[in-house]
Order: C-alpha cells, then structure tokens, then sequence
C-alpha cells in the first residue's frame, strides 16, 4: 500500500511538471520524469539513512522540488521550438496529405449523390439524341412510371418512336434511369429487355444509371412488354406505347 | 546562525562543482548544502531548467548510467567550453565580489579605512 501511495505521489508531481511543457517531444517529457524521478528517491532514501520516516522523507523531497508549474515553465523556456514546429508542420502535411486522399472519394461520393437528385426530379436530361444521332423521333413523348425494384427505382421517363425506312414497323425507344431508394447507397445495374429488343445504351454514375432500350413495334400496336430481371422470376411492365403527340 | 539566501548564480556554481567531478542532479543539491553549511536555499527542482541551459550552450555534456536500484541516472559532464565560461563567470564574480565588499567595508569601517 505504501509502495502504491509513493508512486502515485511522485508520478503526480512528475506528471504536474510536464503538462507544462510546451515544447518538449515525449522523450524529452519522459527523460525528465525520469531525472526527477531519480531526484526525489535519493533525496528521500538520504533523509531515510538520517532517521526520517520513510512517509515523511517522501513527502519532504516531493516539496523540496518546489512548485510543480514553476519548474516546468521554467524548464519548457530552455526547451528548442524545433521540434515542436517540426511536429505542426508534420501535422498540418499530414492532414493536407490526408484531405487530397479523401477528396477523390468524396468528391465521386458527392457527384453520386447529384446524380441521384437529378434522376428523382428531372431525369429527361438523361441520354435523350444519343439512340441515333442521324435520325430525329417521329413521336418523343415524356412519361412517368416508377417501379419499385427493392432498395433501387427503375424510372421510364421518355418513350420515342422512330420511323424505319422502307419497313412498316417502327423501332421504339424506352428511356429508363434506375437509382438508389438512399442516396448516400450506390445504384447497381439492372438490364431490363423489351420484347423484340434490337439494343441498348447506357450510361451513368455510382448514383443514377440511364439506359435506352430499343425495340420494334408494329404500327397500332398499345403496349411493349419490359422484362426486369430480379431475383427469381422476371418483372413484366406493359408500357403504353404513345401514337399521338401530347398537345 | 546565517540567514538562509536564495542563490542567484545557480549556474556558476554547478560549473564549479562539475570542474572537480560528473555528478548527478540531487548529489549537486546535497554538495551545495553540505559547503553551505545549510545557509544554502533553492527549490531543487529549478536546478533542472539550469542543467538544461547549461546543456543547450555545450557547457555540460549528459550521459546516463544504472544505479544499483536499477533506476536511470542523468550524470553532467563539464565540457572544455564549459570550463573556459566557468573561468570567465568566476572572474565576473570575482570583480562584482571586491566590488561589494569595498562598499560593505566602506560602510562598516568608515571612509578613513
């Protein structure tokens, strides 16, 4: 017990010295607990050797140091400044180290999230004039249906047909974008199919992926079956095919 | 009996006590009471700050031994730059000491002595 109590107490003061120390690295703070460590046992093991009491010749050497701040201001004074603006430096690098590491992947996480909003409020920026650069729509019609797909949305937004030269079918493009139900979560892909599809192109990030399928419909024809893949049986969507413009 | 005195040239007298032989920060106190003949009076901790400015000017050089506890002890050496400003700083006392002592006498004695 009395072992315990003479170590806290030396330690305490030690401790006191070096919470002053401004400048000092651990080492130097450690080198001088240490030092005044070894101060105060002498000079109670010398009071000892005299007839002190042992409890009395520790508490005298502890107050014989004098005033734990004093001695540690007074100390940190002839400490160097070197190594205490080494130490800044290396953390101010550190941290502009650490923030150009993060700012990539913060920067596709932030992208990600815009990306998603723009999908939720006004996807028609999408892919539209990129299915055939050389032909313009006979009929492009905006439309609005959201199928719950889990954690994820599929969203049709746009349905084109395009005339087909010399043939009496049309070619019909379905503009999808599918995004996370969280926006902070990625989108993964899902490759929804039109029946009697011809192809299909893509595009997108982490937080929104737009897809126009493209398929072939006769001419009077209502609806085009979409088939979304999920996890054990297709998802069949009838999807109204517009043969007027919407005035 | 003398009245104990707060010592002020902290540093001479460590310089003067590492010209004889290496010591170690509480064997300095203890040397400096014993030849004070306990007139001598400074917390023991400020001795530390001291140690260190002479050891930042190259005055004292530290090297740590064992003690028989096992316990890490901090022994100063009096380096060559160390005993040329011991030199120098006991001629400084040395003046400012026949300079008090002139005006001391003068006091005591009268202008006639």
């Amino acid at each position: 017990m009395e072992q315990v109590s003479r170590e806290i107490t030396y330690d305490a003061y030690c401790k006191q010295v070096c919470s002053v120390l401004k400048k000092a690295t651990q080492k130097e703070k450690i080198a001088l607990s240490e030092e005044l460590l070894d101060h105060m046992e002498s000079h109670a093991e010398a009071l000892i050797e005299l007839g002190w009491d042992p409890e009395e010749a520790r508490t005298y050497a502890i107050q014989a140091m004098g005033d734990a701040e004093t001695v540690g201001r007074q100390y940190d004074e002839k400490l160097s400044s070197f190594w205490l603006w080494c130490g800044r430096l290396l953390c101010v690098a550190l941290f502009c180290y650490v923030a150009y590491l993060l700012s990539g992947p913060v920067q596709k996480k932030y992208q990600a999230v815009q990306d998603n909003y723009q999908a939720r409020t006004d996807p028609q920026w999408g892919i539209n004039g990129m299915v055939f650069p050389d032909r313009d729509p006979w009929i492009s019609e905006p439309v609005d249906i959201a199928i719950p797909l889990g954690e994820q949305w599929l969203r049709i937004y746009r349905v084109e047909i395009y005339e087909l030269p010399e043939r009496e079918d049309y070619n019909i493009a379905v503009f999808t974008v599918t995004y996370a139900d969280d926006p902070l979560q990625n989108t993964s892909v899902i490759q929804p199919r039109l029946e009697r599809e011809g192809s299909f192109a893509y595009n997108g990030s982490k937080g929104a992926i737009y897809q126009a399928l493209i398929g072939i419909v006769e001419e009077g024809q209502s609806f085009i079956g979409l088939r979304i893949p999920q996890i054990g049986e297709d998802t069949l969507i009838q999807i109204p095919i517009p043969w007027e413009v919407t005035p | 009996m003398a009245k104990k005195q707060s010592i002020e040239h902290t540093s001479l007298l460590v310089l003067s006590l590492l010209s004889t032989e290496d010591m170690y920060g509480y064997q300095m106190i203890a040397e400096l009471t014993k030849k004070f003949d306990n007139t001598f009076s400074m917390k023991e901790g400020t001795l530390y700050p001291v140690l260190k400015g002479l050891e930042n000017d190259g005055f004292v050089e530290v090297y740590e031994e064992k003690t028989e506890s096992g316990r890490t002890r901090k022994y100063y050496h009096l380096t060559n730059k160390g005993r040329r400003q011991l030199k120098t700083e006991t001629e400084t006392w040395r003046a400012y000491e026949r300079a008090i002592n002139s005006v001391v006498e003068r006091a005591v004695y009268g202008a006639g002595v």
